[in-house]
């Protein structure tokens, strides 16, 4: 197909990259956007403004509100009959369904703390099986108050699943492709090295003063490479998280023998029940049990707090509590789980020290999921992140600048349609995360339904984004700039400065008093993030401005100016 | 760059080749990988946790070998071939270890 293994490799990068890169630069900005989730959440959500809380009480805070939490309805609705077994006995009405599982959950960046219940289904099809209906809730450690169910934590419930799944739910759909964006993020790396052999060289070359094509191509080019490791270690690891699950989950499948065999081999090593006894028993203090787990930590040096707590068959006499370690102080995501008898308290079964695969597997998805305390690394994070976008941005723009004079002679609508999806997946994709946040400001508080809203307001905005890239993409078909660039420019400036404004009138929390007088660095930290956008926005619409009107051509020096650049292209 | 002679049916081979084909192949080479290791005793979610990560980048080596490869009757022999083997190998392994 190819004449020389370059070319395929050009051929590659090209079309893989365009057509791909649609998707990855969406998995990058809201990938970048994720490092900060938590901190998206506190400005989305205004009575959650307070300090991050260590895990309190179980015995005096998680148990009564885990017993104030009913099975999700929609839950229950869509899989309520497919796991309940109508020839054993009638259904179990919804309220009526028994706790099986609790769990909590918390980290050194959440005031407001998760949990949720998973209900057993009596009567069930497949009584080995699975059977849960779930229900959730976030509630306020300090006094056991639930925090709305209807509103959208922004950062974590939206941003985070944007970054791996595209929050296309749909039989995994988006996660699948976010992993095939992943194999061809790999792969561009791979070939776009191939292609430019001068690797060092482009570390740094830049040269804005040429033509947006040159200057585009060197701009792909250094920020392919100077975060070339960056971009393959994520892309990579983003493969690895969701490998056993999604990608490659042999041992659901053809090894599922293999692998149920070594759950019985485990379970009896553990010691730890995996079936419910059917006799009912009540559970000892959870607290006291949470001591002992500490001090054990503690005993081997690695002193902490609980990050993640579980109480499994609930109410029966085979009922355990499991106690995880919050890991913020190392990189690899560990647990060093201590499980305890759920009547008695006594100790059942300590995690054993990691095997060497299994270490190196939690310090590469640790490194990726960054659940440690460190505020640097954090925001080097967001920097690579967004020199990815800045790449595959940069990669549209080439890929157009590049065909639209000759598309333009051909009378083609080719660099007309890839420029206007490009301006969508960039300029659009940011139009649309700061108006959700607008609209998270401008939506009554007590609206019902306001996470759905959001959601709406979200998508909505990129449609017109997107319908609007469209609308002014004609000039691309003469070659020239497509305004819909500057103008959504200017959009997200007026999105970002308003944001900050109604968070500052909305809830009083403006940045003179984040900043200075009651410091409450993550709404500051989205505040000032703002800004720092909406700076940028205008940089570039002077930018686009002094360029259009800079190639506003007669006929005549448009050629000119095309044969010049085939020339350069070539010794490029 | 001779855009011209690339023929659809050409690129849609190369392209299934490239995501299906080398899909087929990993996943053969880690079901297969894994039985074996656990055969030899490897702890079993060692076994699987260490093939995953090798066949991620055995993936992308055959993603873009179906590219770089001049003949595309090759690519899909030894990719559909190569599937067929490993696939029965993990089975075989995993049939002698359970029997």
């Amino acid at each position: 197909m190819f004449q020389n293994f370059r070319q395929s490799m050009t051929w590659l990068h090209t079309w893989f990259g365009l057509v791909i890169g649609f998707v990855l630069i969406v998995v990058f900005f809201f990938g970048s956007l994720s490092v900060f989730d938590r901190e998206f959440d506190r400005w989305a959500l205004p009575d959650t403004r307070f300090d991050p809380q260590p895990m309190p009480s179980f015995d005096q805070v998680l148990l009564p509100a885990l017993q104030k939490i009913e099975p999700d309805e929609a839950d229950y609705a869509a899989n309520m009959p497919l796991l309940h077994d109508p020839a054993k006995g009638p259904l179990t009405p919804r309220i009526e369904l028994p706790a099986d599982e609790y769990w909590a959950y918390t980290t050194h960046r959440d005031p407001v703390l998760s949990m949720g219940v998973g209900f057993g289904v009596p009567l069930a099809r497949d009584p080995d099986g699975h059977n849960h209906i779930h229900g959730n809730a976030t509630i306020d450690p300090r006094s056991g108050a639930a925090v709305r169910a209807d509103q959208l934590k922004i950062g974590s419930e939206w941003f985070y699943p944007m970054h791996y799944s595209l929050n296309w739910p749909w039989m995994n759909l988006g996660i699948f492709i976010v992993g095939l964006a992943a194999l061809v993020m790999l792969a561009a790396l791979v070939s776009g090295v191939v292609m430019h052999r001068k690797v060092f060289r482009e570390f740094f070359t830049f040269r804005p003063k040429k033509h947006t094509q040159r200057s585009a191509l060197d701009l792909h080019n250094l920020t392919g490479v100077v975060a070339l490791p960056f971009h393959f270690f994520f892309a990579f690891t983003g493969l690895v998280i969701f490998g056993a699950f999604y990608f490659l989950p042999v041992s659901q499948f053809q090894l599922k023998g293999l692998h149920d065999q070594h759950e019985v081999v485990e379970a009896a090593e553990t010691g730890l029940p995996h079936q419910a006894a059917g006799v009912p028993a009540p559970l000892a203090s959870v607290d006291a049990m949470v001591a002992q787990a500490k001090q054990r930590w503690a005993g081997r040096d690695m002193a902490g707090e609980v990050g993640f707590l579980m109480v499994h068959h609930v109410g029966d006499a085979n009922s355990y509590v499991s106690v995880y370690r919050a890991g913020s102080d190392r990189v690899a995501l560990v647990g060093e789980g201590i499980h305890f008898k759920g009547s008695t308290g006594e100790l059942l079964f300590e995690d054993p020290p990691r095997s060497p695969v299994s270490e190196v597997n939690e310090f590469l998805t640790g490194l990726h999921l960054q659940h440690f305390e460190h505020w640097l690394l954090r925001w080097l994070y967001v920097l690579g992140g967004l020199l990815g976008c800045m790449c595959i941005a940069t990669g549209f723009v080439f890929f157009v600048e590049k065909r639209k004079r000759q598309h333009a002679k051909a009378g083609v609508q080719g660099s007309r349609v890839v420029d206007a999806l490009a301006v969508t997946t960039v300029t659009g994709m940011v139009i649309a995360a700061t108006g959700m946040l607008v609209a998270n400001r401008l939506l009554p508080a007590d609206l019902a339904g306001k996470g759905d809203w959001e959601k709406a307001a979200f998508f909505g905005v990129w449609a017109l984004a997107m319908l609007h890239a469209f609308v002014r993409s004609a000039p691309v078909a003469q070659a020239r700039l497509n305004p819909a660039w500057r103008e959504q420019c200017w959009t997200i400036a007026a999105l970002a400065v308003a944001a900050v404004l109604l968070n500052g009138l909305t809830t009083g929390d403006h940045l003179v008093k984040t900043v200075f007088t009651d410091t409450y660095w993550a709404v500051a930290g989205v505040d000032l993030s703002l800004l720092v956008s909406a700076g940028i926005a205008v940089a570039v619409v002077r930018l686009l401005a002094r360029r259009e009107q800079a190639q506003c051509p007669t006929p005549a020096q448009a050629d000119t100016n095309s044969s010049d650049s085939a020339a350069e292209v070539a010794h490029g | 760059m001779k855009h011209h002679t690339l023929r659809w049916p050409a690129i849609t081979a190369r392209v299934a080749a490239g995501v299906f084909g080398s899909y087929a192949f990993t996943w053969g080479f880690a079901a297969a990988g894994v039985a074996a290791l656990v055969g030899l005793g490897v702890e079993y979610h060692d076994a699987e946790t260490g093939m995953l990560m090798l066949a991620f980048l055995l993936f992308l080596g055959l993603f873009l070998w179906s590219f770089t490869a001049t003949s595309l009757l090759r690519v899909w022999t030894v990719l559909a071939g190569g599937a067929a083997l490993l696939f029965t190998a993990a089975w075989a392994i995993q049939r002698a270890i359970l029997a």
